[in-house]
């Protein structure tokens, strides 16, 4: 799968990202062998090298399968266009839910996320929109002590 | 040896007992076991998702109260799972699947309330009998952990890692990687021992490194709500319930199957996060094996349903073995409970019998009593099941989202974790899309300190003479019994999913 080459070889960026910074901060507190072995960074770079190896055995052996299968993907246009809308409009909600009011903007991201996950909803989108941001933020925060940023 | 410290759980179980019956403890377990039952009966929303937002109000909650109610969540999403399995031919939780292969076909035969019956006795009785085992042996396991130096308990970890590895999916290359990549993640922050900042990348919010709760929100919470986005596949219902026919003489008309069933769970709870996700597959397998009407499974034969509804509550037991007593979770439900406890500062490890007795008690306790009252809501609510299938999920899902932020914000109030957790959602998705098993990212996370930091006292402890660490005995027997576990392990797992 596509998806999953994709992966092997996201995560062995990450590794070597870290191996690479494992190298730039390396601290040695103490001098010889002991102070090698006990620095803050000597874990991590034996974590990192395992994973870098892991993750070549792992990208190689998913580009095998994936000639197999002949490119099969795994993730249809529907589903992408579907968890790319969330993902954007939940990063939305992060970015203004602490400068604008919680209950604005969580009864705006709902009622956005309701009609378009099921447009058939019409009106009802909009009461199940208003029950969830009443709950989410009036109720919840009162009943649990949880301070909100703007309600 | 002070051998007090072994009986003192013992000792201390009625005056627990006593201090635990209280109205709020009563009403966690009781709201616990009504969410359980919502997220276990919905396809898509699981027992983690809901423990991991109870764990958000951790801060909030009395312990006993937090506690009871991530207790009756368990017992009850992981019985109610089994509904779904029956009546819509969809586990209701990734533990159900083996429930459908039998209880569909019962629910096919006429025979729902018979099949709903027996995965409420079943999923109950397995679960009381494995925490009372564990509780009957708790004095043989803290002798054994007690004998655990540094070098010990980072051998399990490793075990832990390569044996959730290699359990947790079905490729172990893909579960040791997403392990190393929770180990790593976990190192992020300022070092324990030298206070020196660590990957931090030039952001100062780094420094304290990245949030337990984020991070399970974020990989269990959001990465679920995307992936079940991800298609619609209409419900087909084939049958509804009045209330179900209890039959408690299960354990006297299958004792082989009942039996077998209980110590497969708690085997497989013992192996750190491999969970209750593959104990129902061996379970069935064992139990189709040792079973007389070995022929009738798979054809709607009640023993179908009772071995893998037995076997996932059974779990528990096992799973809170290494949880409580090596910090190290026997599977991601028991790692949203270790990650409660350090939220309450709980001393976790071998030492804990000795510095905060009563501790395991309490958890065994609450357990159980979460058991009586999963048996009534289960009873109760089941009629319901029907009405909480009906409800759509593209309504209930994006509901949950802002529960999660404000869940993350809660327990840090900072914007940049909910952006931390908004990441690690991605990367669960991510991951879920190419078959990488999520579980041991979370106990490569949780492990990632208590690895580094009793590898590194060993090493200063035997810095004259490393090579007497491969000579200590328990830890010699630990790497003799964990390989062998994954080797056997490994063996029926492939067995029981052919």
């Amino acid at each position: 799968m596509i998806v999953e080459i994709i992966i092997s070889i996201t995560m062995l960026i990450f590794g070597l990202t870290f191996l690479k910074a494992s190298f730039l901060e390396f601290y040695l507190p103490q001098p010889g062998i002991v102070g090698y072995i006990s620095s803050p960074h000597f874990y991590s770079l034996i974590f990192s090298v395992i994973l870098i190896i892991l993750c070549v055995i792992l990208t190689i052996k998913s580009i095998l399968r994936t000639v197999k299968r002949s490119n099969k993907i795994s993730i249809d246009a529907f589903t992408a266009k579907r968890v790319t809308i969330i993902l954007i409009s939940t990063a939305l909600y992060i970015y203004c839910f602490d400068k604008v009011s919680f209950f604005i903007t969580t009864l705006l991201y709902l009622s956005v996320l309701i009609l378009y996950l099921n447009p058939q909803l019409k009106y009802k989108a909009l009461l199940y929109a208003i029950l969830g941001s009443f709950i989410a933020a009036i109720v919840f925060p009162e009943f649990f002590k949880i301070m909100v940023p703007v309600r | 040896m002070d051998w007090g410290i072994l009986f003192n759980e013992w000792y201390m179980f009625p005056q627990v007992l006593m201090s635990l019956v209280t109205p709020s403890t009563f009403l966690g377990i009781i709201i616990g076991c009504t969410i359980g039952f919502i997220f276990g009966v919905i396809p898509g929303l699981t027992a983690l998702m809901a423990m991991t937002l109870i764990l958000s109000l951790a801060f909030f909650l009395p312990p006993d109260v937090c506690f009871g109610a991530m207790l009756g969540i368990y017992t009850a999403a992981i019985a109610s799972g089994g509904f779904t399995s029956i009546m819509v031919n969809i586990p209701g939780t990734p533990a159900a699947a083996v429930t459908t292969i039998d209880g569909h076909q019962m629910a096919r035969k006429g025979m729902t309330r018979e099949a709903v019956g027996a995965v409420i006795v079943s999923s109950i009785l397995g679960e009381v009998l494995s925490i009372s085992i564990f509780l009957i042996t708790l004095p043989f396991f803290i002798y054994v952990v007690l004998s655990f130096g540094d070098w010990e308990v980072f051998l399990f970890c490793c075990m832990g890692l390569i044996a959730a590895g290699a359990l947790a999916g079905k490729d172990p290359l893909k579960g040791w990687t997403t392990a190393l990549m929770g180990v790593i993640l976990g190192l992020i922050g300022t070092d324990p021992v030298f206070g020196f900042p660590r990957y931090t990348f030039g952001i100062s919010e780094l420094a304290k490194g990245i949030d337990l709760i984020t991070a399970l929100i974020g990989l269990f919470g959001l990465s679920e709500v995307l992936m079940v986005l991800k298609e619609k596949k209409p419900y087909q219902l084939v049958s509804r319930v009045s209330f179900p026919k209890l039959d408690f003489r299960i354990p006297i008309k299958y004792p082989r199957t009942f039996l077998t069933s209980t110590l497969v769970g708690l085997w497989i709870g013992f192996i750190p996060a491999v969970g209750e996700g593959v104990s129902p597959w061996l379970a069935y397998d064992f139990s189709r094996r040792l079973s007389k009407n070995r022929d009738k499974f798979g054809s709607g034969w009640i023993e179908g349903v009772i071995a893998p509804e037995v076997a996932n509550n059974a779990t528990l037991g096992g799973a809170l073995i290494p949880t409580l007593l090596l910090g190290v979770p026997g599977s991601a439900t028991t790692a949203i409970i270790l990650a409660a406890m350090y939220l309450y500062n709980i001393p976790i490890g071998p030492l804990l019998p000795q510095i905060r007795p009563g501790t395991i008690t309490t958890i065994i306790i609450l357990a159980l009593i979460s058991c009586v009252i999963g048996l009534i809501i289960l009873y109760v609510l089941s009629p319901m099941t029907m009405y909480i299938l009906s409800l759509p999920r593209e309504i209930i899902l994006p509901l949950l989202i802002p529960f999660f932020i404000l869940a993350v914000w809660g327990s840090t109030y900072t914007v940049f974790d909910i952006w931390i957790m908004l990441l690690f959602g991605i990367l669960g998705f991510a991951l879920r899309l190419a078959n990488f098993p999520i579980p041991p990212i979370v106990l490569g996370f949780v492990l990632s300190r208590p690895l580094e930091m009793t590898l590194r006292r060993a090493i200063v402890q035997y810095s004259t003479n490393l090579s007497a660490l491969f000579l200590r005995p328990v830890g010699l027997i630990i790497i003799i019994i964990l390989l062998l576990m994954i080797i056997g392990v490994r063996r029926f797992t492939k067995r029981g999913q052919q």
